[in-house]
């Protein structure tokens, strides 16, 4: 009977010890870091045959990168790469990415950190200075893409004492992408003939959006207009813009900065506000408001005017493909239609949305291994440039080949040859979208595969109605704005939405003001203005 | 058992007791309810996923979101990897915490309150996921099993769970087959584990749950995409039908339908929730009544 | 009296030799967990230093230079950090005093039901809660209190006004607390209903026979041999009293209602999301940690006053 206990007991023992010898041993598939280690990227460049492949490293995000894809083939032939990848999700990549730092494994490259991140990561002395005169001369679309929205001196946000550390990254159609609509065919039942241009044409909308029974169906259950509750600077917008003051951005007025949240216009536009929320043309849940809830409320036909994207204003074909709330509703509704405008005017004829600044992150930036292989670097540069803006590399990536897998329909859009107008089939010859770079999304070039020709001018005219107001220092380094913004914010929008729903009286507007000073709002303006005397002026 | 004549009393009470459960039920199935009928709902515009106010049908049946979703490759490895990882995850967890906790149900054990504390300190403080991280480096588990299965396999909570219930067990049975010359090791795996099923049905729930549904740890910890788990999968299967995300839309000419996100999200959380429905009976047998019955009487 | 002491301390010393031989298979089985726990919590624990130090990624955390006490003034001079402490303990406690007892009466409850088919049905739909994200929950939530939902339904019947409870700080609490509980009781009453099987049957059969009634027994003999799993589970809980739910708030919460529902997790979180600062987050953690430890032994001891030796932890 012991000799039993003992045997379970020994083999317990036994199952540690073989479990503790499997950790440490060299296990089945071990470790499989993939990021090139000095050596390696030493080894295969120069001093080997000029025939032998160079390794590189992307990362898969999205679980669709495949090795045998017609697209990553056609690059391996013509750039004379080996293409390997590192898998993780868009959600933790950032941590990801903290982790091999912190563990010495630095990656080759890796894309779009916060400028606050950014600015740490070269303390960190982890990045590659990137030579200018390279990106220029193997990445000539990706620098005039640039040039389009950031200027002449496309570098200028990354450009640290002289060097650059990254590969700007844009969101272009950040720019001007949003933009308000009305329905209009609510417009039309409620007897509104035009498109309202100024705030008191929208105010009269609105209310017989609200009274006016819109849809048809007896019950007062529309309004109309809605938000969502958790940030100012999209919180109808449009209003803000008609006394052209925008909360929560910097701007610049006579050479100076200001900041919508404190200017006079703000009051003004708080106090129409204040009368629509009374007169409930704004829904009262918009405090509550996430966005999807107000995704839910226009699909579901409560809402008569929203500010939102103007391609979900149009139909998918028109942009981005897919399914816009356009065609949502259109599905629901077939008399429907949106009818957008840029913003209405104020009573000084002053009008816009605030949108976002393109320069969102920093960019792309290069493991500082990659300074001692510089022919690497370039080849990853060829990398990018072909694969988001070279038109034969772009469409083998996202679409095959042309002639075999795909052609143009008479709409200009891709059109998949059978058998690959079956997914499963896409699937087996490893035709998924997979962008390498993951980022230097050119939208103009890469919808003109999305869109219908015939759709091209009405997207490309509805885009033109946008106004490009933005935070312009938002690229920019702002440790006293980044210790105070969570309080300010917080600040700023409780009282506006005390000022809106009458909870506060618009008397107490100036003492708004200095609270907001007072708690750390002067310090942000001032570094504000030096920020911008130093760089912007 | 004695049979108990009901008195009439008792009856309503069982009626309004039943009736009461019927309710509880109604209310919390609602929220999965709404998933399901979200996850099956072809109708126009989003169909079920924008309807404001409740959800109570599908107003067009459609299988093309599972339909999504079983197409995608990486679900099967997917769920192969999950189930391993449970599997042996549950086993090792359950084996050590049970190994760990029976020696601290004995109150005399020499420093009893040593080993304790240092169990229970492990439970507020720890490193974080750096130190962590770099510690799963050095023993080079990266990209293996056993990053996802040891390193929160004997959980401090269990063990003092498990303790407490092996300190529920009469001292009079485990004296008498000491009196029989059994050694402790005998005890515990003759007598203590067969006696303890509830205890180690509720650690193997516990920790199998948590196994099924992870993946910030397999997100961090997995690099091949041949060994990741279920949940990262999902996600993924999620975000890359993101119709707001260029690089997706591009895939999608030619699908019939755009799928809104919360449909998918709705359909992926239906493969994550009905394998654990459906396993989950055959753990409930090991919530018996009388377990100790026998022990005593036999 | 030194020599009564010594004799003593013998008799202690050979006392625990006595034990140790008695019970080496036992120690023995210890080892693999000491093991573990030297390998996967201690040795990863040198983290902790990062709360005191101003990390630079490359040098690592033992390498970066020293910031002592820095971080942890950060936290503590920032005026909000009390308003979100105060938040963050009314929550847990709140959901502490009407959140623990529900699994316990639903287990006890449960264990009423006599066919044992409804009884599994019952315990399987009350677990669905508990997988469903609070980003489901969340919106599920928005719409059951909204202004057309149906909790304001019921208000309009008994003629009251609608109210837009999400955006209430008179309510917001107490729908935290209520949604908690629904998400949680069932999959929270598992440990209760495995205990409640431990119970002997004699011991009701001998109560039925002195002629108790159901209730009765449920007071006299179920609750009581429940007494040492509810002890635990209540000290236990006190690892988490810091905590107060991350997910469910940050899906439910506005605006409105940051001045009583926003809590450690959520501050933090906001903070982190302009810069990574692992630094003060584990300075926040550190200081979560610690006050857990405290209340932990706190309440230990209460419940070993109140209830004995037994029941307490150690």
């Amino acid at each position: 009977m012991k000799k039993k206990g003992w045997l379970s007991l020994a083999l317990a023992i036994a199952l540690t010890a073989t479990l503790l010898s499997a950790c440490s041993g060299n296990n089945n598939g071990g470790n499989s870091s993939p990021s090139a280690s000095p050596s390696n990227s030493a080894g295969s460049s120069e001093s080997a045959s000029p025939e032998a492949p160079m390794k590189l490293t992307f990362w898969d995000l999205d679980g669709t990168a495949v090795k045998s894809s017609p697209g990553v083939t056609a690059l391996q032939q013509k750039l004379n790469i080996e293409v390997d990848y590192i898998s993780t999700t868009r959600e933790a990549m950032k941590e990801k990415l903290n982790l091999m730092l912190a563990s010495n494994d630095i990656p080759d490259w890796w894309k779009e950190p916060s400028f606050p991140d950014y600015d740490k990561l070269l303390q960190q002395s982890v990045a590659a200075e990137i030579p200018q005169e390279l990106v220029e001369q193997y990445m000539p679309k990706y620098v005039a893409w640039l040039k389009r929205y950031l200027g002449d001196d496309p570098f200028q946000y990354v450009r640290r004492e002289g060097k650059i550390y990254a590969l700007p990254v844009i969101w272009d159609i950040g720019i001007d992408g949003l933009q308000l609509a009305f329905r209009e065919d609510w417009l039309k039942k409620v007897g509104i003939a035009k498109t309202p241009e100024t705030l008191e044409e929208m105010e009269e909308a609105l209310t017989k959006f609200r009274n006016d029974d819109p849809d048809g169906n007896g019950q007062k259950d529309t309004y109309g207009i809605t938000s969502a509750g958790d940030n100012i600077e999209s919180m109808m917008s449009t209003v803000f813009g008609a006394f052209d003051a925008y909360p929560n951005i910097f701007r610049e007025k006579d050479g100076k900065i200001v900041r919508g949240d404190i200017e006079p216009g703000a009051k003004q536009a708080l106090e129409v506000l204040n009368r629509w929320y009374k007169n409930e043309l704004i829904d009262p849940e918009f405090v509550v408001n996430k966005g999807n809830n107000v995704e839910d409320k226009v699909l579901g036909g409560k809402i008569g005017a929203i500010e939102f994207y103007w391609w979900a204003f149009l139909p998918g074909s028109a942009f981005l493909g897919g399914e816009q709330w356009y065609d949502k509703l259109k599905a629901q509704n077939p008399n429907f239609a949106f009818a957008t405008t840029g913003g209405v005017k104020g009573p000084d004829g002053n009008w816009g949305i605030s949108q976002y600044n393109p320069a969102f992150a920093s960019g792309v930036m290069f493991g500082k291994q990659l300074e001692q292989d510089q022919a690497k670097m370039i080849r990853y540069m060829q990398v990018f440039e072909a694969t988001q803006f070279e038109p034969d590399s772009y469409e083998a990536m996202n679409f095959g080949i042309e002639g075999t897998h795909w052609k143009r329909s008479d709409k200009g859009t891709i059109e998949f040859l059978p058998p690959y107008d079956n997914e499963d089939e896409r699937k087996k010859a490893g035709i998924v979208a997979y962008s390498m770079a993951g980022s230097f999304n050119d939208y103009d070039f890469q919808t003109s595969y999305t869109s219908d020709e015939s759709l091209r001018q009405l997207a490309k005219d509805t885009r033109a109605q946008g106004s490009r107001v933005i935070d312009i220092l938002a690229p920019f380094s702002k440790p006293i704005y980044n210790e105070n913004q969570d309080k300010l914010k917080q600040f700023t929008l409780t009282t506006y939405i005390d000022f809106i729903t009458g909870r506060k009286s618009l008397n107490e507007f100036d003492g708004f003001v200095a609270e907001w000073k007072k708690m750390g709002g002067d310090k942000v303006l001032e570094e504000a203005q030096q920020i911008y005397d130093q760089y912007l002026k | 058992m004695i049979n108990v004549k009901k008195s009439r009393g008792d009856r309503v009470v069982d009626v309004v007791l039943y009736a009461a459960m019927a309710v509880v039920m109604i209310i919390t199935v609602y929220p999965f309810w709404t998933q399901v009928v979200i996850s099956l709902d072809g109708g126009g515009a989003g169909g079920a996923a924008y309807a404001s106010g409740m959800i109570l049908w599908p107003k067009e049946l459609t299988l093309a979101s599972y339909k999504l979703a079983f197409d995608f490759a990486e679900l099967w490895t997917g769920y192969g990897n999950t189930i391993l990882r449970t599997v042996v995850g549950v086993l090792l967890a359950v084996f050590f915490t049970a190994l760990t906790s029976y020696p601290l149900a004995k109150r005399d054990l020499p420093f009893n309150g040593v080993f304790t504390g240092i169990i229970l300190f492990t439970m507020l403080f720890g490193g974080g996921l750096i130190p962590t991280y770099l510690l799963i480096k050095e023993l080079n588990m990266i990209n293996t099993l056993w990053a996802l299965v040891i390193p929160g396999m004997i959980g401090a909570f269990n063990v003092l769970i498990m303790r407490n219930f092996f300190r529920g067990i009469p001292e009079e049975i485990e004296e008498s087959a000491r009196v029989d010359g059994a050694g402790y090791a005998m005890i515990f795996f003759r007598i203590v584990l067969p006696l303890s099923k509830p205890v180690l049905a509720t650690i193997a729930l516990w920790v199998g749950v948590g196994h099924w549904n992870a993946w910030f740890d397999a997100m961090i910890y997995v690099n091949d995409p041949g060994k990741q788990v279920l949940q990262v999968i999902l996600r993924k299967i999620v975000i890359q039908n993101d119709m707001s995300d260029i690089n997706n839309v591009i895939n999608s000419i030619g699908k019939a339908t755009a799928f809104s996100g919360r449909q998918l999200q709705a359909t992926v959380i239906m493969f994550s929730i009905i394998p654990m429905l459906v396993v989950y009976p055959f753990i409930q047998k090991y919530f018996v009544k009388g377990v100790m019955i026998g022990a005593i009487k036999g | 009296m030194n020599k009564t002491a010594s004799i003593n301390g013998k008799r202690i010393q050979s006392e625990r030799v006595r034990l140790i031989k008695r019970y080496r298979v036992l120690l023995l089985m210890m080892v693999p967990a000491m093991a573990y726990y030297a390998i996967f919590h201690y040795a990863p624990m040198y983290g902790v230093l990062l709360a005191f130090k101003d990390y630079k990624l490359t040098e690592g955390i033992v390498g970066s230079p020293w910031a002592g006490l820095k971080h942890f003034e950060t936290v503590f001079s920032d005026s909000y950090f009390y308003t979100i402490l105060e938040n963050t303990l009314v929550i847990s406690l709140y959901k502490l005093v009407f959140g623990f007892p529900i699994p316990i009466m639903f287990a006890l409850l449960m264990s009423e039901i006599v066919s044992a088919k409804y009884k599994k049905l019952v315990q399987t739909v009350s677990y669905l809660p508990h997988f469903m994200s609070w980003v489901v929950l969340g919106g599920i939530f928005f719409t059951v209190f909204s202004l057309e939902g149906p909790v304001n339904s019921i208000v309009k019947l008994l003629g009251g006004d609608p109210v837009l409870f999400l955006a209430d700080d008179r309510y917001f609490r107490s729908i935290l607390v209520a949604t908690s509980i629904y998400q949680g009781f069932g999959w929270g009453s598992i440990i209760y209903f495995a205990a409640i099987t431990n119970i002997d049957p004699q011991l009701h059969e001998a109560a039925i026979m002195d002629g108790a009634g159901r209730f009765q027994r449920m007071i006299r003999i179920s609750i009581p041999m429940l007494a040492p799993v509810i002890a635990i589970m209540l000290i236990l809980s006190m690892s988490g009293i810091l905590d107060a739910g991350f997910d469910q708030i940050f899906n439910m919460y506005n605006v409105k209602v940051y001045r009583v529902a926003d809590i450690i997790d959520t501050y933090v979180y906001r903070k982190g999301l302009l810069e990574m600062n692992y630094s003060y987050a584990t300075a926040v953690g550190l200081f979560k940690s610690a006050v857990a430890l405290v209340l932990i032994v706190v309440v230990n001891q209460v419940v070993k006053r109140l209830g004995g030796r037994d029941h307490a932890l150690w």
